[in-house]
């Protein structure tokens, strides 16, 4: 699915602090239903903290977080997990000692209950069969290799048909390979129709996958843009290459 | 008739069926010993069914356990002495008050993770302890409340009233732990930061199964005191707040069949112990507490782990 130019997310003047850091300072930035919106910015900039603030992990301290039509701003995680905003941790988290399918039913629990199973059993089957995790069905999440874990955890994510993805980092501690698949994975999961906010560190992966890109530093937002646009930014390039002193 | 054949084949059956005799022929050639240890074993065993859920599926090493028993067995204590109710209609409240004392309980003390909720609900312990201690006109404290009124007339008859109250939670374990529930539970325990993202309303879940497992503690501690129709402040303590993490540990955290090994074991050994150590009194903890140190150390998983390892072991005929 195309973008729509319908905004599905809008964040409004967010802030957060941890004592006397601002993590998140006054951001504001939409999310266009359909697109997939890469957020970069050098280490300790605020991304994962925005997506914690999304999510309901972090309560924030000022500003609104809105999702299709609802204020979701302070709205507890299973809450806004309920309403259709998934998404993926930075550090791979499964539940380590159940089998790749206890996850999927796990991850399935909240709304499973109210529909027949054999709906549960398909979409199960076509969420791994997308994820190539289709032969691991009865492997231990622990054993299963870094890279498989990371697909289930997407698959995990993915499920119940989220309208928003978060993908925190997917291609984190992965091989060329395996990057280029999972690329391929996002791509594939937009053209689902669901939307996606990738925090991505490498960027020749953000640059690929990304429609338009918000690039933050110091919990700001420093630039807003397509992404041919963002590479030649100078306030991003000092950002991340560092200022030249006289 | 082809279900029958596979019953008669498994050996899960023959299990059941010695555990049924056992259970219902023994009493019945026991000493009066024998018999009140088998129903303090039972209820220890209730006890640490209950902790095994809130422990071995959910992952809250609980301290308070023996609070609900408590809350149980004073609410069939003081509702038949002060209030003059039949114990039956006793039994009938104790879970629910234990269950409302537990919810409440839950809300503050299922905030804390790991060892701190460990030792918040010790605290808890400790308080209550206390109050029973420092309320000597409603709970007789120390000196405690006698008359509490039989729900039956024989022994055997309280032992076979346990023994019904622990099949109902075995089959409420396996019950859930098949269900939904278990899963959320396990995914509770397993990390309790990620299930949220997937809609799970931990905090109900964990709220609700602390109350549940309190309730039929409560209801334990019920049968019991009314089985010995004297209760004090004194069964209370702190350090009695072990026994049943000791049961469900020894027994082999979140399995279902656990906490009856543990019960044998925990409250069992110092038992075996006091006919093979006379004039040796003051070392039997020593002896007890070397058992379980024993258990634990050679299967993690507590008793049912370590039979689950010798049973692998001799399939495999004794090779690897």
């Amino acid at each position: 699915m195309a973008e729509t130019g319908k905004t599905i997310l809008e964040i409004q003047d967010l802030s957060k602090n941890f004592g006397g850091i601002r993590a998140v300072n006054e951001l504001t930035f939409d999310v266009k239903e359909g697109e997939i919106l890469g957020l970069i910015g050098p280490n300790g900039s605020g991304k994962t903290t925005l997506f914690n603030l999304i999510t309901g992990v972090y309560a924030a301290d000022s500003g609104r977080i809105r999702f299709q039509t609802q204020d979701i701003t302070n709205e507890l995680s299973y809450r806004i997990a309920l309403k259709g905003i998934s998404r993926t941790f930075q550090s791979t988290k499964v539940f380590h000692t159940q089998t790749v399918l206890d996850n999927m039913a796990t991850a399935m629990i909240a709304r499973a209950r109210k529909r027949h199973i054999s709906v549960t059993r398909q979409k199960v089957a076509d969420v791994l069969d997308f994820t190539h995790l289709g032969k691991a069905k009865t492997a231990i999440a622990g054993d299963l290799t870094h890279a498989a874990q990371r697909r289930l955890m997407v698959a995990m994510a993915l499920v119940e048909d989220p309208d928003l993805l978060l993908l925190d980092e997917i291609t984190a501690g992965m091989s060329g390979e395996e990057c280029n698949e999972m690329l391929e994975m996002a791509k594939r999961i937009r053209d689902r129709g669901t939307t996606i906010v990738l925090i991505e560190h490498n960027m020749r992966v953000a640059m690929a996958l990304s429609d338009r890109i918000v690039v933050l530093n110091f919990g700001r937002k420093i630039a807003e843009g397509k992404p041919e646009e963002i590479t030649t930014n100078e306030t991003v390039l000092e950002a991340y290459l560092g200022r030249e002193e006289a | 008739m082809d279900s029958m054949l596979d019953l008669l084949k498994k050996k899960s059956t023959y299990i059941f069926l010695a555990a049924t005799i056992f259970v219902v022929v023994v009493p019945h050639f026991s000493s009066p010993y024998v018999l009140r240890l088998m129903i303090t074993m039972a209820s220890g065993i209730i006890a640490a069914m209950c902790l095994n859920v809130v422990l071995g599926y959910m992952g809250y090493p609980s301290l308070c356990q023996n609070v609900f028993f408590g809350v149980g067995a004073y609410t069939m204590a003081l509702a038949t002495l002060r209030l003059g109710v039949s114990p039956w209609t006793a039994l009938a409240l104790s879970p629910l008050v234990t269950f409302v004392i537990g919810y409440l309980a839950a809300i503050p003390f299922l905030k804390l993770r790991s060892m701190f909720f460990a030792i918040g609900t010790l605290a808890f312990t400790g308080v209550v302890s206390a109050i029973l201690m420092n309320l000597p006109k409603i709970t007789g404290a120390n000196a405690g409340l006698r008359g509490i009124p039989r729900l039956v007339k024989s022994d055997i008859n309280f032992f076979y009233l346990e023994i019904a109250l622990i099949l109902v939670i075995l089959v409420l374990t396996v019950l859930m732990s098949r269900s939904f529930w278990g899963k959320i539970l396990i995914a509770i325990r397993e990390d309790e930061d990620l299930a949220p993202h997937f809609g799970i309303n931990t905090t109900r879940y964990k709220r609700m199964t602390f109350a549940a497992t309190s309730a039929l503690t409560g209801m334990a501690g019920a049968i019991f005191f009314s089985y010995q129709t004297y209760i004090s402040s004194n069964y209370f303590t702190i350090g009695s707040s072990f026994t049943a993490l000791a049961i469900a540990v020894v027994g082999g955290g979140g399995t279902a069949l656990g906490p009856i090994f543990g019960g044998l074991v925990v409250v069992g050994a110092p038992e075996v112990f006091r006919g093979m150590t006379e004039g040796m009194t003051l070392w039997r903890p020593s002896f007890v507490g070397a058992v379980l140190v024993l258990v634990i150390l050679l299967s993690p998983g507590g008793v049912v782990g370590l039979y689950q390892k010798l049973a692998s072991y001799f399939r495999k005929g004794g090779a690897n």
